[in-house]
């Protein structure tokens, strides 16, 4: 039989390659944007910090790090909303699913490659910013003035001070948790409304799938605001969580995300091991 | 080779190999190609040719060397009888084809030797 | 000798339709059988379920004494149309695919059947012809170590000269112990090369027979297959 990884690796092959296109798109629409506004803004030349006169190449890397980072939003977005539809293409498609392996292994194993993919395409985003940003910094004079003047302001550094690793683990969890989210809830509408589709008795008609897909959805986001009310109430309860810092403020939502996570995850495993089959292809 | 599709393939394959054998192409103790080798040749299944191999086998028109294959008998009797058995086998098709057209069995050596006289005449270089 | 393919009392349904009932079919190994059955009698969808792909059905499947489904998957390999990967995908990457997924798939004797094929590993699956992509599915499934073969349909739309070749490599490469099993609507095409017949009629396995038996009795198997539909409409 396969092994997880395997599989893992050759997933991850099929849906690392959008996210190159995506992020050099990306990257040239970033060029483009930058050159429009450098031609479009009178006085681009005489980039200033806090005071500090700063070249027009560190200046003009600065912005376009900016705009890059900018435009990483829409990326990402997009990037998402390409491999959702990107796994479920896989999910349901007999060349993946003859893999030796359960199926419920498959999902899992499509869904956390859609997922590092999404991170790996972060990351390449955030390497863009990080050099961009140490190249400005190091090529000019007026740009290091300029940030250890902003370090040195009082407000700032109160600032920086209110910043601790648990907040950030927590968000970064979060974060995870988000994205997760998102293809698991996109599976569980699939796998619901396709497992509906094939017991009807009818032919699969687009209609039909439509209305069908739309009750799902709306019976979804029902359950979903329902399970967080009732998580609200449960927190209001005065014995949970006393501590008033951000991380543990911020806990219970992640908590919430978790235990959606797990019962859409789990639910979507049973139901591709038991009802949703993969599409004839020959 | 074109299979009739209405008597089981390994029967004639054995025909087949028989008619090989009594044709000369394969001799006395001449190791006859492969199972793979003879089902691609044919264009059947590698099974149906072991079928026909083993009854040869069993018959004892055929024998096997381990590891080796399969090889023609050298029994020359054997042989003999074999080719004998298909000539006998066509010419029972002949006179039951002729018989249905009428001839008697008396009528059958006539016939045929004018038939052959005639051949000759016509086509006197052809042998 | 021990079953390979058991299965029992397999019913399915789809939409509400009853398209398979009742369907008990046990198959040894080492043969080759046809699965004829007019288009739309349930060829296909009972090889998805011997293959584990389509699902929610009644009965069991046993193939190689397992009912796991992953397992099967392991010991089984299905025609499949390539239609996961994207259209721009050469040849050579579907390969390096299947030698990374399928631990019985064989490098080398892919290599051999590609040259028997005459498959060029950098034509795209874009470029490739019905003909040349059904000689590709079949050369990467062949490559494979398998117990049991699944081939839906492998001659259809092909022209003769291909035909002929995946004819050959089926003699040439099935391993002694392995089965075959070939869905098809005409028979003609491939009756030599079979030991037995299963015959897909009114949603169940009408008619399973060996091919020597039906010659024995003076009927070729295209007429043994015509004569199960004898006095129906066309």
């Amino acid at each position: 039989m396969t092994k997880f990884w395997t599989l893992f690796r050759e997933l991850f092959k099929q849906k690392s390659k959008p996210a190159y296109i995506v992020f050099l798109i990306q990257v040239a629409v970033a060029l483009v944007t930058l050159f429009i506004t450098a031609t479009t803004t009178p006085n681009f030349k005489s980039a200033q910090m806090f005071g500090n006169k700063i070249p027009w190449l560190p200046a003009w890397i600065l912005m376009y790090i900016v705009i890059f980072l900018m435009y990483s939003f829409i990326a990402d977005f997009a990037y998402l909303l390409l491999t959702a539809w990107k796994n479920e293409k896989i999910n349901c498609s007999q060349t993946w699913r003859l893999v030796p392996m359960s199926d419920g292994k498959i999902y899992l194993c499509n869904t956390l490659s859609s997922f590092c993919s999404f991170i790996y395409l972060v990351i390449m985003q955030s390497i863009v910013g990080l050099i961009g940003c140490l190249i400005a910094y190091a090529s000019s004079n007026g740009i290091r003035k300029a940030i250890a003047y902003a370090l040195h302001q009082e407000a700032v550094v109160d600032h920086w001070a209110d910043v601790n690793i648990g907040d950030f683990l927590v968000l970064i969890l979060f974060m995870i948790l988000l994205g997760l989210f998102w293809y698991v809830i996109i599976s569980f509408l699939h796998f619901t409304s396709r497992a509906i589709v094939d017991f009807l008795p009818m032919m699969s008609n687009k209609f039909i799938v439509f209305v069908i897909r739309a009750i799902v959805l709306i019976v979804i986001v029902y359950l979903v605001i329902w399970a967080m009310n009732m998580f609200g109430e449960i927190y209001s309860n005065p014995w949970f969580f006393k501590d008033s810092s951000f991380a543990s403020s911020f806990m219970p939502e992640t908590i919430e995300l978790l235990i959606f996570d797990l019962i859409f995850g789990a639910a979507n495993y049973a139901l591709i091991d038991k009802f949703v089959e993969a599409k004839q292809n020959n | 080779m074109e299979f009739k599709d209405n008597i089981p393939i390994y029967l004639q394959i054995e025909q087949y190999l028989y008619r090989q054998i009594a044709m000369g192409k394969l001799k006395a103790g001449e190791k006859i190609p492969s199972v793979r080798k003879l089902a691609v040749e044919l264009t059947v299944n590698v099974n149906t040719v072991q079928r026909a191999l083993q009854q040869m086998n069993d018959q004892g028109i055929l024998y096997t060397k381990r590891g080796e294959g399969n090889f023609v008998t050298e029994d020359t009797d054997l042989l003999k009888q074999t080719k004998q058995s298909l000539i006998d086998g066509q010419l029972e098709q002949f006179v039951q084809n002729m018989m249905r057209l009428g001839l008697k069995k008396e009528e059958l050596v006539p016939a045929l030797s004018k038939y052959l006289e005639g051949n000759k005449n016509e086509r006197p270089t052809n042998n | 000798m021990k079953d390979l393919l058991t299965i029992k009392d397999l019913s399915y349904k789809k939409n509400q339709k009853l398209i398979l009932r009742d369907v008990n079919l046990s198959l040894k190994p080492g043969k080759i059988v046809a699965l004829l059955g007019e288009n739309g009698a349930g060829k296909t969808t009972l090889m998805r379920i011997i293959a584990g792909v389509a699902k929610n059905y009644k009965g069991s499947v046993t193939l190689k004494d397992t009912n796991d489904v992953a397992k099967r998957k392991s010991f089984l390999s299905f025609t499949d149309g390539l239609t996961g990967f994207s259209e721009s995908t050469k040849i050579g990457d579907v390969v390096n695919f299947y030698v990374n997924i399928f631990n019985d798939f064989d490098e080398n004797e892919f290599d051999e059947l590609r040259k028997f094929m005459k498959l060029d590993p950098d034509m795209k699956l874009s470029q490739l012809s019905r003909g040349i992509r059904e000689k590709l599915i079949i050369a990467l499934n062949f490559a494979r170590q398998a117990d049991l073969y699944l081939l839906d349909e492998p001659f259809a739309g092909i022209d003769p000269m291909a035909r002929k070749r995946i004819i050959n490599s089926i003699i040439l490469w099935k391993s002694e112990q392995s089965t075959i099993l070939i869905s098809d609507h005409f028979v003609d095409q491939i009756a030599a090369l079979l030991d037995e017949v299963v015959v897909i009629k009114n949603n169940t396995v009408f008619a399973h027979k060996t091919a020597d038996k039906i010659r024995e009795e003076h009927k070729s198997i295209e007429e043994y297959y015509e004569g199960l539909y004898e006095g129906e409409d066309e």
